[in-house]
């Protein structure tokens, strides 16, 4: 009887162990690419920035005026003010960087519009842990690709 | 009013149509008529005008600029149940300004309308098949204008040769970079059309593709390509990005070059543009 509790907590460890970190990543990364011409510094703290590859599924968000303003969803123009969620979304990637032009995928089709947002935040994870680091806020312009369907 | 089943003859010979040639339309149960090419005669079908783009004004431009074609029969499809694969199967050229997507108004064809029906959805697998094998095997021709390239459907984005880029703001355009060595535009000069809307694109085939022209936007300066053509198969096909608007159509060296770009994937000659 007394081994019991103790063998259900180990159970219960041995679960959340695993079941945690999926929590947390909400299933895997996203794949990010950084222009290889950009030098990109955190628009917080100012710090250069590796050419991070993953982020935490989740993690990232869009800004479009202020940087404490995080927004799940991008927004573009075509034929007016539109935004599209990011769960929508299977990857975009820069076309025409001078117009802020990209191509968004996302369930149903496909458009290039001009993205309105001119930064994006996410939590990169570290190249050889995999562990989650501070969330860093880059320009829009310094990425060449999200990929939210590729892990 | 289409009765339900076919056009009536008596409705049918007020229109002027002399043959109706009773079909069905996939998922309709209203008769496409075919409207069968007559000997001689050079059969055109257009399909033009949506929500953002005046269909009126388009057809009032597209019918003034072959005007001195009295054997050309220009007809303007306008619903996407009529675009049917029976109608173009004898057509020399489709001109197509479309956008993918449901007709902005359902159709009727009453004199006045109280409610309308949903609209019926533009560039289905169906319609797409149709187009690529009229051109591809029997040498149809094919203007794909302004909008066209945002059909929705990777398979035409793909006959077409180009990839979509979204325009920006309406605003004015400078044409430029106009090939000088290619029928459709040798010897036509730059010029401005005072509002358009800047579609953009990217070459699937650089190699197989003829670059036209180039447009300069004037607010945001982003220079696009706004004119192409390529052969596919039998057939020819040319883009055209300018044509938002009736600005566009007014024109005189855009208006030439819709008539040459007609001309040259009829493969037929080009005659000079007739003043009018």
């Amino acid at each position: 009887m007394k081994r019991a509790p103790a063998l259900w907590f180990l159970a219960c460890f041995l679960v959340l162990g695993y079941a945690l970190p999926a929590f947390g990543d909400e299933g895997g990364s996203v794949l990010i690419s950084f222009d290889p011409a950009g030098e990109p510094v955190d628009l917080m703290t100012g710090n250069s920035l590796p050419h991070y590859t993953r982020v935490r599924r989740g993690s990232v968000r869009f800004h479009l005026y202020r940087l404490h303003e995080p927004e799940t969803a991008v927004s573009f123009t075509h034929d007016g003010f539109q935004r599209m969620d990011i769960s929508k979304l299977r990857s975009m990637e820069k076309v025409q960087e001078k117009f802020a032009v990209w191509r968004l995928n996302y369930e149903g089709g496909k458009n290039t519009p001009r993205i309105q947002n001119t930064a994006v935040s996410f939590v990169p994870l570290d190249s050889l842990s995999g562990e989650p680091m501070d969330r860093v806020y880059v320009k829009l312009t310094d990425l060449l690709r999200i990929d939210w369907e590729r892990e | 009013m289409h009765e339900k089943g076919e056009i009536s003859r008596r409705k049918a010979l007020k229109s002027g149509i002399a043959l109706v040639a009773a079909g069905s339309a996939a998922g309709s149960a209203e008769a496409s008529p075919a409207m069968p090419k007559k000997p001689g005669e050079t059969k055109i079908v257009a399909v033009m005008g949506d929500y953002w783009h005046p269909a009126v004004s388009q057809e009032v431009h597209v019918r003034q600029i072959f005007s001195a074609k009295k054997e050309w029969r220009v007809m303007f499809v306008q619903a996407g149940r009529y675009f049917t694969p029976e109608l173009i199967a004898d057509a020399d050229l489709v001109i197509a300004a479309r956008y993918g997507g449901l007709d902005s108004l359902g159709w009727s064809g009453e004199g006045i309308i109280e409610a309308r029906p949903q609209g019926d959805p533009m560039w289905t697998g169906e319609q797409v098949d149709a187009v690529i094998e009229n051109v591809t095997r029997r040498g149809m021709g094919f203007l794909s204008i302004h909008c066209t390239l945002f059909c929705r459907s990777e398979k035409l984005e793909d006959f077409i040769g180009v990839e979509p880029i979204l325009h920006q703001e309406i605003q004015p355009l400078v044409i430029q970079e106009i090939n000088t060595e290619h029928p459709i535009t040798a010897g036509i000069d730059s010029f401005y059309i005072s509002l358009d809307e800047q579609f953009d694109c990217r070459l699937k085939e650089p190699e197989h593709t003829t670059v036209l022209f180039r447009s300069l936007a004037v607010h945001d300066k982003r220079n696009a390509l706004s004119g192409w053509c390529l052969e596919r198969g039998n057939g020819r096909i040319v883009g055209l990005l300018p044509g938002h608007y009736q600005w566009t159509y007014r024109e005189p060296e855009y208006r030439e070059i819709f008539w040459r770009a007609a001309h040259w994937a009829m493969k037929r000659d080009i005659p000079a543009y007739p003043a009018n």
